[in-house]
């Protein structure tokens, strides 16, 4: 399930090495919960190259490029991170989307990026985030 | 006001008491001539309207009018007015009118709507509160089916007038219930609705035209709608607030294994009581001072003051409330492990100012402890430290 990334881990077992070495742009305004996933990323072998806490922020990571992939809640800071969400899929960059609202608060525009709803396993994000590799 | 032998010789009055007069004195009942002149300037026609009249000796006649106004380009002019004596004719007669009459004022008196059609679904009769309703006074005898400018199912596709329930009730006798519909006024606002179409029928069962009472249900819908939305929210905060507890259980696990149920506790209650400064003001903010009274709750005792709040009383957004909130607590637990608040006599001084950061309010605090022991350089990042760069670069932005 998780080896449909293995362009990134080159000569490795895909199902063991999962998603090691990949950077990861965070979305998402709660200290704490933002936390928690940079933890199970790291865990994951992941590499968290930004976090942020604002749409603005968000927004002038995304732009500096330098990740694999973006997880993005859904609500920052009470703005919609729908801008973010648009900027992403104008650069192909992947993303997958966690949420306290669940898919059912999900755009209509983003129905197919996969979604995890807060609070969630280290495998779901784990998965997601393969999902959204493809 | 004019009047011919006929109506004068009805009342008993000579010409020169009668002729000039408004017509409300000859009436018996004041609601009846207020609303036969309201009908009449709409421009409704009446027929055989019944009413009561009084005579001049007292006694009451019963009448029929018939009669409808002159308009000259748009202005009132005045009425033409049949009255028809039906006192003398019979008893029954009498009965009708007057039981007819008694229906018409219940009818307009409720403050729904309702309206009467004929077999042929022609409207003949309609109370001001459908009018109101409907935003526009139907063309009695002429419009079909329903009161209402347009209609619409409740998930917006149009509903003909010919397909309403109440055409649905005279054309193949369905008297439908708990059906919802939508309708719209000539100024585009619409409101939601059920209505209650019913068969009338005379003597024989024969269906002699319909009733419909249309039951506004607006406000239900959109308090409904308003659970919804708050049913949402709140199913997003508890998410949150989940996955905030999934973070504290984690870090706990990692930093302080050996206190691990100590620790938790502590940090589920100190997020637990800022919650409740935030439900004490409907989750809009919290007091930045009663926040950190709280968190130094557990220091305040004894005589000596040993924890010194310096700053202007603000209102903190909720979520920053709580950021906050769990930086404080580290702070001050971390004070009363190692710190000045685990030995006498050492105090902890917070000290805080609102500046500016650009466009947007700035919220700088100064944590000083004294007479502690020394400090130590930490062996490893704990929990508290993580959080309070995390927090501080990014919920307190600054």
């Amino acid at each position: 399930m998780l080896s449909r990334h293995s362009a990134r881990v080159t000569g490795a077992d895909a199902s063991d090495e999962g998603l090691k070495g990949l950077q990861v742009l965070i979305v998402e305004d709660e200290g704490p919960v933002a936390l928690l996933i940079e933890d199970m990323l790291e865990d994951l072998g992941c590499t968290v190259v930004g976090s942020a806490a604002s749409v603005a922020e968000a927004l002038r990571l995304v732009e500096a490029g330098g990740y694999d992939v973006a997880l993005l809640d859904v609500n920052i800071a009470g703005q919609s991170v729908l801008p973010v969400a648009e900027a992403l899929v104008r650069r192909g960059a992947p993303f997958a989307i966690a949420s306290g609202y669940g898919p059912a608060g999900v755009p209509d525009s983003l129905r197919r990026v996969p979604v995890i709803q807060k609070p969630f396993r280290r495998q779901e994000l784990e998965d997601a985030l393969c999902a959204a590799l493809g | 006001m004019r009047a011919n032998k006929a109506e004068l010789e009805l009342l008993g009055y000579p010409a020169h008491e009668y002729v000039g007069r408004p017509v409300a004195d000859f009436h018996a009942d004041p609601e009846t001539v207020a609303d036969v002149l309201r009908r009449l300037k709409a421009g409704e026609r009446l027929d055989k309207y019944p009413a009561r009249l009084r005579a001049r000796d007292g006694s009451i006649k019963y009448v029929q009018i018939s009669s409808s106004a002159l308009f000259r380009n748009g202005e009132f002019v005045n009425t033409r007015c049949f009255t028809v004596d039906v006192t003398g004719r019979d008893e029954g007669a009498r009965r009708l009118a007057e039981s007819e009459q008694r229906v018409r004022a219940l009818l307009d008196a409720l403050p729904m709507a309702v309206y009467t059609t004929d077999r042929e679904g022609r409207i003949t009769y309609c109370n001001e509160a459908a009018v109101e309703f409907a935003g526009r006074r139907p063309e009695l005898g002429v419009d079909l089916w329903c009161v209402t400018w347009k209609l619409y199912w409740p998930d917006g596709t149009p509903l003909p007038h010919d397909e309403c329930p109440m055409a649905l009730a005279l054309n193949a006798g369905e008297e439908l219930r708990g059906v919802e519909a939508v309708a719209e006024r000539p100024d585009g606002t619409r409101a939601t609705f059920t209505p209650f179409p019913t068969l009338l029928r005379d003597a024989d069962g024969e269906v002699t035209g319909a009733i419909n009472v249309l039951v506004d249900i607006s406000e239900r819908k959109r308090a409904e709608e308003g659970q919804k939305v708050l049913i949402d929210e709140l199913n997003h905060r508890v998410k949150n607030t989940l996955a905030t507890v999934q973070s504290i259980a984690r870090h706990t696990q990692r930093s302080a294994p050996e206190d691990f149920s100590t620790r938790f506790e502590e940090r589920l209650l100190s997020l637990s009581k800022a919650h409740d400064l935030l439900t004490r003001r409907q989750w809009s903010g919290v007091g930045l001072r009663e926040l950190l009274e709280q968190e130094f709750a557990p220091y305040a005792r004894g005589a000596e003051r040993r924890v010194r709040l310096d700053g202007p009383d603000l209102t903190l957004p909720a979520r920053i409330g709580l950021a906050l909130g769990m930086v404080v607590h580290e702070l001050a637990t971390n004070a009363a492990k190692y710190g000045a608040l685990s030995a006498d006599g050492g105090q902890v001084q917070l000290t805080w100012t609102l500046d500016r950061l650009g466009a947007d309010p700035a919220l700088a605090m100064q944590w000083i402890e004294t007479g502690g022991p020394p400090m130590v350089e930490p062996t490893r990042r704990g929990f508290g430290l993580r959080l309070i760069e995390r927090n501080i670069t990014r919920d307190l932005a600054g």
